[in-house]
Parts: structure tokens; C-alpha cells; sequence
């Protein structure tokens, strides 16, 4: 029987970043594809697919917790632009497979809040190339 | 002294450089300095000794006419070899060794795959046990049993 991947690792420039629990989101940055309908006449339709390249990216939503060490990581990631690689490798613990997904070019994208207090987190938005 | 031993990866690593994925086949090792003694000395401590009474047990054996060949002269793989041959004449559980020279290079920041990408342990992991044991013999050979 497969587990849910809750607790994975994510490497941010060959670097293990820690996460809050539960907290890491991503899209695989396939894209979303749009139909439009065309008429073929005589009451018939014919369904004509388009891809809207502009959606493909990956966007992630990373939830870290206010230390010092993530803060200044945080920044410094926020300051490289689109110059890093995030990775992120989950294991099931009962099948022992494995799933890694690596992000290039990818760039924090919002000016997140760093909330210094007990239950503070600080969640971060970012934007990729499609995962690999 | 070498200033540093460079050793091409049986197996190349990827990883993370300037927002892309680089395979890198090299790894380069800074000769170690008082900055990383922590992380030398265990090290040292672990093989020294099976290594002294693995070379002796090999004098003691050698025929006359045997010719003594220059460390310059062999190349780093032949040299790690020859290590890393002593220290299995020795029995020794290379379990703590691995584990030293992982603090060494990582920890100790002595290691650069392509003399450009800092080692980390997400990349020490992903080195193959041939590549590791490489350069644990290499890195004996050349900046421990010189002094």
C-alpha cells in the first residue's frame, strides 16, 4: 500500500533547506490546456485543443520557520534571483520509492513576510523552468 | 606537499550551479590546513596505524631486488589503491573512516567538484562508493603519510 508524500527533502543550491511540516507545494509546470470548440456544420462540433505556453513554469509555495539561519538563507536566495536550483525528494516509506522533482532558474517571486514570533512561519512563493 | 589533489569521478555528480544542473567530473581537495584539525586528526587517528603496520608487515616481505617506487611517480588512482589495499590488509571497518572523510570534506569545506561547486552532504551522498573510496586513499596518500 503507497503512503502520502508529507515530509520530503528539499536541497535548495545543494544545500538541505528545512521546511515546515506539510507545508511544501508545487505545480510541474505542464501548463493548462484550453478547448475551443469549432462547428463542423450540420449540428456536429469538432473540439481543437491549444497549450497556453505562458503557464509553462513551476510555481511552488515553500513554508519555512523564522530562524536565523532560514532567514539569511531566505535572503540570500531572494538576492541570486533566478540563479537557484531547488530540489525536492520524497520517499515512501512502505514501497521505498522515491520521487525527485528538480526546479531551475528558480526565483522567489514574493516579498515575503517574516513573522518573528512563536507561531511565526515565513511562506515564500516561487517561480521555476518546469520541474525535471 | 600538494596544494591540492584533483581526481576525476568514476561516476560524474550533478548538481546545482548558478540556477542550473552541471554534471561535474572532477573533484578537487584542498591540502589540509590547522582550520580543519577537527576534522583531520579523526581521520588520522583512524588509519595511521593499520597503515604503519601494514607497510611494515610489506618490508619485512619485500625481496631485495623489490624497487621502492616514487609517490610522484604513481598516479593518484594507483596511489589510492595501494591505500586503500593496506587498509584492507589491516581489517579495517572503513564504516568510521567514510564518516571522518565525510566531516573532513564537508564539514571541513575542503572539497569542490569542478573546483567551482562547494561539496555539501546532499552531494557527498550522491558520490558512488567507488568515488569515495578514491578519494579516501587518495586523500591519504597524499596529504596524511607525506608528514
Amino acid at each position: 500500500m503507497a503512503r502520502i508524500i508529507n515530509n520530503p527533502t528539499v536541497t535548495i543550491n545543494n544545500t538541505p533547506f528545512p521546511i515546515s511540516a506539510n507545508s511544501f507545494v508545487y505545480t510541474e509546470g505542464l501548463g493548462e490546456q484550453k478547448t475551443k470548440i469549432q462547428s463542423a456544420g450540420g449540428g456536429n462540433i469538432d473540439p481543437v485543443d491549444a497549450d497556453d505556453i505562458e503557464l509553462k513554469y513551476s510555481k511552488m509555495t515553500i513554508i519555512a520557520l523564522p530562524t536565523i539561519p532560514n532567514i539569511e538563507n531566505l535572503k540570500q536566495f531572494k538576492v541570486l534571483a533566478s540563479n537557484n536550483v531547488v530540489q525536492v525528494t520524497g520517499k515512501d516509506s512502505v514501497t521505498n520509492q522515491i520521487i525527485t522533482r528538480t526546479f531551475t532558474q528558480a526565483r522567489l517571486v514574493s516579498d515575503y513576510n517574516v513573522e518573528l514570533s512563536t507561531e511565526g512561519t515565513i511562506s515564500t512563493e516561487w517561480n521555476s523552468k518546469a520541474a525535471i | 606537499m600538494k596544494k591540492e589533489l584533483i581526481l576525476r569521478l568514476k561516476k560524474p555528480l550533478k548538481a546545482a550551479d548558478i540556477g542550473e544542473m552541471k554534471t561535474c567530473k572532477e573533484i578537487v581537495i584542498t591540502a589540509p590546513t590547522v582550520a580543519i584539525y577537527k576534522y583531520y586528526y579523526p581521520l588520522r587517528y583512524l588509519t595511521d596505524k593499520p597503515i604503519f603496520d601494514a607497510m611494515q608487515e610489506q618490508q619485512k616481505n619485500a625481496k631485495p631486488e623489490d624497487k621502492q617506487q616514487d609517490k610522484n611517480d604513481i598516479s593518484n588512482e594507483d596511489l589510492s589503491q595501494c591505500i586503500l589495499g593496506l587498509l584492507m590488509m589491516q581489517n579495517v571497518d572503513l564504516t568510521p573512516v567514510i564518516k571522518a572523510l565525510n566531516d573532513l570534506l564537508v564539514v571541513g569545506k575542503c572539497a569542490k567538484l569542478d573546483n567551482e561547486i562547494e561539496l555539501t552532504q546532499p552531494l557527498f551522498d550522491q558520490l558512488s562508493l567507488s568515488d569515495v573510496e578514491l578519494i579516501l586513499g587518495a586523500y591519504i596518500g597524499f596529504f596524511m603519510t607525506t608528514s
